[in-house]
């Protein structure tokens, strides 16, 4: 074939090869599922295509991407954390409690909260690794302890609000449509993705959740790559926490308890697979979308919440079947 | 001389027995063991007042002579933990035991065991519907709540208003009767519900429902909610939507403190806040203390209750709206925001009213 003829003809479009990469990126087909599930509800109620709606799926996502953030991590190095919502509702304390109504401490809260975040991340690690027993057991525990001391130092009845510019910082309508928190999004987006996909730590990460004993033959740390999973993820979901109380603008105990659910479903259907090595963050923000665009369908659908509940379930357990069914790598 | 003895001696005789009537009485205090069974506690402010108010009730009956000591026990919602709590709190011979159950339904033989062993076994809160068993149940007036609030906003938006119902959790009897009042108002005033959620008692789930409801672009001049209406209430601030013709109803400092907020110049949204007292688990601790002390119930004790399950449903004392605001406002605003409005009967107020 000479340069001629090639430069004559259009490279052919290999569709069966777009749909076998596009069925194989779960983020893909996250991403296609919520562009479907929006069409079907503007379709149903065209009213509800309106700024309120663009502006609450922007916000409510990201609020679940973030605090999806370090689930993402902890999976991928072959972990699981429960103990994301007791960190949010603590941290979302104690912005609230620490603000008390008045602005300018943003940076106070930010430090202690990103270390009670490492703290109990650490404590997860620690038990994990050193101790040797199972994450869920680990984490639940851990997440039963800051639940607890959530009552204990509070007495039950959290105090405060957070600031008031520190709520307008999340909440505010740009063009009255898209909500200031994309600008912390911003931010943190751009730091997980770097972590995991540019750093020598994401790729030890994706090394240990694929094959630890590898990784270890290859001079990785392996644990203390495994606690500074958790660690990570304890300082992401305190730093979500802290958006949470701006969301909210007070806090109770354990008022994030049900993140520690959703975020991980919303890691699962973005493609992160419970085997561990497998998984990206873009991943995660396409299963937060899903998760909120079918939040918002059930509801525009007027059924009743009985009627909600289970085809909430019965979707998410059909997607979650659909995204890992990917073999595990051998040990 | 001999009468000035005989009087002296006569008058050490009477202040001998005074002094010794005295100690007698100090002697007398009961010993009290109260367990209190709760299905949920952390994370539900609601539920932890309760549990601070009978703390506050068992402290204030060692006036009355008893000296009670309490536990707390908590089952989070599953029904075989409660049993077994239960069946603990039988075999450890405590005197009073309140439960504040998982479901109305399915305590009978834990009951009937622990009446066999003398125990003064009450229910309160969520009411417990069984024939079978005769105990005593004390709950607020759940019914009253949800019809309050829908007649309030029937005068407010007038006949044919469009109103969302946000309710609680299906299933659970006192979201049933809040249901019950809600609708029967709704259909007097002639209010049409144009679509009914549940936000299962959970704050996130209420901002987040709210916050569906107002994407979706229906119309409604008004929002009825089972409690959890301050979270519903910060949707508008997430969402910056226009605030409804009206909302309620609430209980809560932060409810309360933002409706203040709200309305302070000039009534922006009218609104409602009715008390769901924590306090009425303490109001039972109160009537076991009477029944231990040996008083029977009036005949007409059931006339504002139910016969049926021996419930008696203790009215809601406190209730507001934009109207007569400032006569609570100091109250609200001194409030956590997670805190509610509470109140309960003393000893001798249980007596008065519900006591031969």
């Amino acid at each position: 074939m000479t340069l001629k003829d090639t430069a004559g003809k259009l490279p052919r479009m290999d569709f069966k090869l777009l749909w076998m990469r596009f069925t194989k990126s779960p983020a893909a087909v996250a991403y296609a599922l919520s562009a479907l599930l929006f069409a079907l509800t503007i379709i149903i109620n065209p009213k509800g295509f309106n700024n309120n709606f663009i502006g609450s799926l922007i916000l409510l996502t990201v609020l679940l991407a973030i605090s999806s953030a370090g689930q993402t991590i902890v999976l991928i190095g072959g972990g699981l954390d429960f103990s994301g919502g007791a960190v949010m509702s603590a941290a979302a304390i104690f912005t609230s409690f620490t603000m008390d109504s008045k602005d300018g401490l943003f940076l106070q809260v930010l430090v202690m909260c990103l270390a009670m975040g490492a703290v109990v991340g650490f404590l997860n690690g620690f038990f994990v690794v050193k101790i040797g027993l199972p994450a869920m057991i680990v984490t639940m525990a851990v997440s039963n302890i800051v639940s607890r001391l959530q009552y204990v130092l509070t007495a039950g009845s959290p105090a405060g609000w957070a600031g008031p510019a520190f709520i307008n910082s999340v909440i505010h309508r740009f063009f009255d449509v898209i909500p200031s928190i994309v600008l912390y999004a911003a931010v943190f987006f751009p730091i997980v993705f770097w972590l995991l996909q540019r750093s020598r730590f994401g790729k030890q990460v994706y090394l240990v959740g694929n094959n630890k004993q590898a990784a270890y033959l290859t001079g990785v740390k392996v644990n203390w790559v495994i606690i500074a999973t958790y660690v990570i993820s304890g300082m992401m979901s305190a730093f979500a926490g802290i958006l949470g109380a701006g969301y909210k603008a007070t806090a109770r105990v354990d008022i994030f308890s049900e993140y520690a659910f959703t975020s991980l479903v919303a890691v699962i259907v973005g493609g992160t697979t419970f085997s561990g090595g497998v998984g990206t963050y873009g991943g995660t923000i396409a299963g937060a979308l899903l998760m909120t665009v079918l939040s918002n369908l059930l509801t525009t659908l007027g059924l009743p919440q009985t009627m909600r509940d289970i085809l909430n379930g019965l979707i998410i357990i059909l997607l979650l079947m659909m995204y890992n069914r990917s073999k595990a790598v051998r040990q | 001389m001999k009468r000035l003895v005989a009087i002296l001696l006569g008058l050490t005789m009477i202040l001998g027995l005074f002094a010794l009537s005295t100690g007698g009485a100090e002697q007398e205090v009961k010993k009290l063991k109260l367990a209190s069974h709760n299905s949920e506690v952390e994370g539900n402010p609601y539920r932890v007042r309760y549990e601070l108010d009978i703390q506050e009730a068992a402290k204030a009956a060692l006036e009355k002579g008893f000296d009670i000591s309490y536990a707390s026990f908590v089952s989070n919602w599953d029904p075989a933990t409660e049993t077994q709590q239960l069946q603990n709190s039988i075999n450890e011979g405590y005197d009073i035991i309140l439960v504040n159950p998982v479901a109305s339904t399915g305590l009978d033989p834990i009951i009937e065991k622990a009446q066999e062993e003398g125990i003064t076994y009450i229910n309160c809160d969520v009411e417990y519907l069984s024939e079978d068993v005769n105990i005593l149940n004390i709950c607020t007036d759940q019914y009253y709540l949800g019809y309050k609030t829908a007649s309030y906003a029937g005068e407010i938006l007038g006949k044919g208003a469009k109103v969302v119902l946000i309710s609680a959790i299906a299933g659970n009897s006192a979201n049933d009767f809040r249901d019950e009042g809600f609708l029967k108002a709704s259909e007097e005033a002639g209010l049409e519900i144009v679509g009914r959620y549940n936000h299962n008692w959970s704050n996130t789930e209420s901002q987040q429902i709210m916050t569906e409801i107002i994407n979706s672009g229906m119309e409604f001049d008004g929002v009825l909610v089972s409690q959890c209406a301050d979270a519903a209430l910060a949707a508008y601030d997430t969402t910056g939507a226009k605030l409804p013709k009206f909302f309620g109803f609430g209980d809560t400092g932060e409810y309360m403190q933002r409706v203040l907020k709200i309305n302070e110049a000039e009534t922006v949204m009218p609104y409602i806040v009715v008390s769901n007292p924590p306090g009425v688990g303490a109001s039972a601790l109160n009537f076991g203390i009477n029944q231990i002390m040996g008083k029977e119930l009036k005949d007409d004790v059931y006339e504002s209750g139910n016969e049926k399950y021996h419930s008696i449903y203790l009215p809601s004392k406190i209730w507001f709206t934009d109207q007569n605001q400032d006569e609570y406002k100091e109250m609200a605003e001194a409030m956590a925001p997670g805190d509610t409005i509470t109140y309960w009967l003393t000893i001798d107020e249980v007596a008065e009213q519900y006591f031969k």
